[in-house]
């Protein structure tokens, strides 16, 4: 079975699941209460879109610029970043600082980019344990499952998943309270901190200016993950640039009011490098690997270019029709939701995600709530425009088209048959695309052209 | 892979010899964004939204009087936790208190009202407070800036259950904008910064808060104001 395929298997099955639609609902529910909440922290939210928007315009437009300015400040302080073409590249890189080390533990903050690169499974082929620290990443490593959400790991299970997770995995009695579970996986993780050789984090910013990457969580578990361990490697995507470290403020206030409706999060921290002379501790290497893998054929695009100013705060996915209704793993892909059916088929290939920019409704509301005004509507479009352009679409679709406009050009052909065989027709082509779940409209006995020949005055 | 960097940045550069199709406008930059504070003064604002957040907050007019608060807390703790450990049937001998303080003038402040605290790191995986100064407080935001400049450095702002924050009035400013720009203005520019609204917290099943994910389960300030008319030196 290929991509598209799959896709269409398990999203015929999520849609329908009426726990899982109901668990979704849930989360999204309170999500949209806690927005509402924190639009009020601004005066003038378009204001500060805009902003954000014009700041990672002109970042992308002279990013060649920023990442040496970046590279430059941050090796200036003792840190040492390392550039990845691909994931396999950064798997390597991490690999020999692992190795080197002589690491048996790594602890890991929640990171879309450690997702992207695969390296959960490349850490268990090297027998490294791999603790993931965020308790939302915590509970779907438990359970042998990728996250569903870039913000919200763990948004598909209910509490009661989650009790019988732990009560399986961790041999402990069943509970579904989410006190009792959260402080269980922090009684589990406090050791593994200060026993890890190594800590691994994503970066939600690099900045320029003084050569910092710039970490967003609730939990606390980054910082510990930053603070016990040797070494820290930070990975983040290319495009992560911002210029100033003013410019933090913008963009962590958009962040926590776009992502979980928050003023701020609870921990926002910078680190420009390991301990520095005067400091009493912290690591003492830190690496940062600055990931292509397919991001600079986005872009070479000069329109699809802008959806690489995307901060990942998942607003996006939370607003949108189609995700709330097929869920996160459907997808297939780390990043889901709007964001993701843009820039996926573009790391992935065209080919085997293009289906991922029809399976949307344009109701443009993704549109309206990205914080940096990323036009998704249009670039879902972009893509289906590319699709077609590199001939991308299957035989049996081209064939249809074909007979289509064939027939729809001349008068005669369209009234070649009767109604019955236009009928069959249709039932034969729609068969599989219409769904089981509508009615497929019928054509009447007598067409159109033909009751206007006879009413006509 | 010595030329992966230089793959990237010449395929960046190709790239851009085509510039955006979607360019932006430059907007207005002069105006603030956020809503304005109903209070007047940073120490009101601050407060006000320190307050909105699920940290506990004390307010002193003079050191005095806010180490002698922070004492208090202390033994309120320390009775609890007591109490807690006779309760579970075990000996309260094994399990005192252990408040850890680093930072030299706050040694001689605890010092003075008589709180008992570790000074090294030694058993620090049996941490029940950390007491700490901080570098700034942030007024719109509510936030608490620590750095590993302080000798508390990265650990004892994050290990500890319970923390303490001891600051001044004369350290808050209005955005955290003006906290980089003052760090960015001097020499020992730290190798962390963290901007802290509240104690560690998780809404990662159903969306339920859960207070003490992994950082400190309190967090507690000691506002001291040394600032306004009615500060006593």
């Amino acid at each position: 079975m290929n991509e598209q395929q799959n896709f269409q298997k398990d999203v015929e099955k999520k849609a329908f699941d009426m726990r899982h639609r109901q668990t979704i609902n849930h989360n999204i529910d309170k999500y949209n209460q806690a927005v509402a909440r924190g639009l009020h922290n601004f005066e003038d939210h378009e204001l500060a879109r805009s902003r954000a928007s014009y700041i990672k315009t002109q970042v992308l437009e002279n990013l060649d610029k920023y990442l040496l300015q970046f590279e430059e400040n941050f090796e200036s302080r003792g840190g040492k970043v390392l550039w990845a073409e691909t994931k396999e590249e950064a798997q390597q890189y991490i690999w020999e600082i692992l190795r080197k080390a002589n690491t048996k533990i790594v602890v890991k903050s929640k990171s879309m980019t450690t997702e992207e690169i695969g390296l959960n499974e490349f850490l268990e082929e090297k027998h490294i344990e791999n603790v993931e620290t965020d308790l939302g990443e915590y509970i779907v490593q438990l359970a042998g499952q990728k996250p569903y959400h870039i913000v919200t790991p763990a948004m598909h299970l209910s509490r009661g998943d989650v009790g019988k997770i732990f009560e399986e995995k961790l041999n402990m009695p069943y509970t579904d309270n989410p006190q009792f579970l959260a402080m269980t996986c922090r009684n589990n993780l406090r050791d593994k901190y200060t026993t890890a050789e190594v800590g691994i984090t994503g970066a939600n910013f690099l900045i320029a200016d003084v050569g910092g990457i710039a970490i967003t969580e609730n939990e606390g578990n980054a910082r510990l993950s930053a603070t016990f361990p040797k070494i820290h490697i930070a990975i983040a995507g290319i495009e992560k640039i911002i210029p100033n470290l003013e410019d933090l403020d913008l963009f962590w206030s958009l962040l926590a009011t776009s992502g979980t409706g928050q003023r701020m999060t609870i921990y926002n921290t910078v680190y420009t490098g390991a301990k520095q002379s005067f400091e009493t501790d912290g690591t003492e290497e830190m690496y940062v690997i600055l990931l292509d893998n397919g991001r600079t054929k986005i872009l070479a695009d000069e329109q699809k270019r802008q959806s690489l100013a995307c901060i990942r705060c998942g607003a996006c996915l939370n607003v949108c029709p189609v995700y709330k209704n097929i869920g996160g793993h459907s997808y297939h892909t780390t990043y889901s939701g709007p964001i993701g059916s843009v820039i996926s088929p573009h790391l992935l290939g065209m080919k085997d995600y293009k289906h991922l920019s029809y399976a949307s409704s344009l109701c443009g509301a993704c549109g309206t709530v990205c914080p940096v005004k990323i036009d998704l509507p249009q670039l879902l479009l972009k893509n289906r425009q590319e699709s077609v352009e590199k001939g991308l679409q299957g035989f049996a679709e081209k064939l249809t088209f074909q007979l289509w406009e064939n027939t729809m050009r001349k008068r005669a052909r369209v009234d070649r048959w009767g109604a019955r065989w236009k009928n069959w027709g249709f039932r034969q082509i729609f068969y599989n695309s219409w769904g089981k779940r509508r009615e497929m409209p019928t054509l009447p006995k007598e067409s159109f052209h033909d009751w206007w020949k006879k009413n006509r005055k | 892979m010595a030329s992966a960097r230089q793959n990237i940045l010449e395929r960046i550069q190709n790239a851009l010899k085509t510039p955006t199709a979607l360019p932006v406008s430059k907007p207005d930059f002069s105006k603030s964004p956020y809503t304005l504070p109903t209070e007047e003064g940073l120490d009101l604002i601050f407060a006000e939204n320190f307050c909105k957040g699920k940290a506990e907050f004390y307010f002193a007019t003079s050191v005095e009087e806010g180490f002698l608060q922070i004492k208090k807390w202390c033994d309120i703790f320390i009775e609890n936790k007591r109490q807690d450990i006779i309760s579970q049937g075990l000996d309260e001998e094994f399990y005192p208190t252990q408040i850890f303080v680093w930072e030299d003038y706050l040694q001689e402040l605890c010092t003075a009202v008589e709180i008992a605290f570790n000074d090294t790191d030694k058993d620090l995986q049996n941490i029940d407070i950390g007491i700490t100064f901080c570098e700034f407080l942030v007024a719109r935001t509510g936030s608490i800036i620590v750095t590993s400049r302080q000798k508390t450095g990265r650990r004892l702002t994050i290990y500890p259950p319970v923390h303490i924050v001891v600051a001044f009035t004369s350290q808050i400013v209005m955005e955290v904008e003006d906290v980089m720009k003052i760090l960015k203005s001097e020499p020992d520019f730290p190798s962390m910064i963290s901007v802290v609204s509240g104690p560690s917290q998780t809404a990662d099943i159903e969306k339920t808060l859960v207070l003490g994910a992994h950082g400190p389960k309190e967090l507690i300030l000691f506002l001291i104001d040394n600032t306004s008319a009615e500060a006593q030196d």
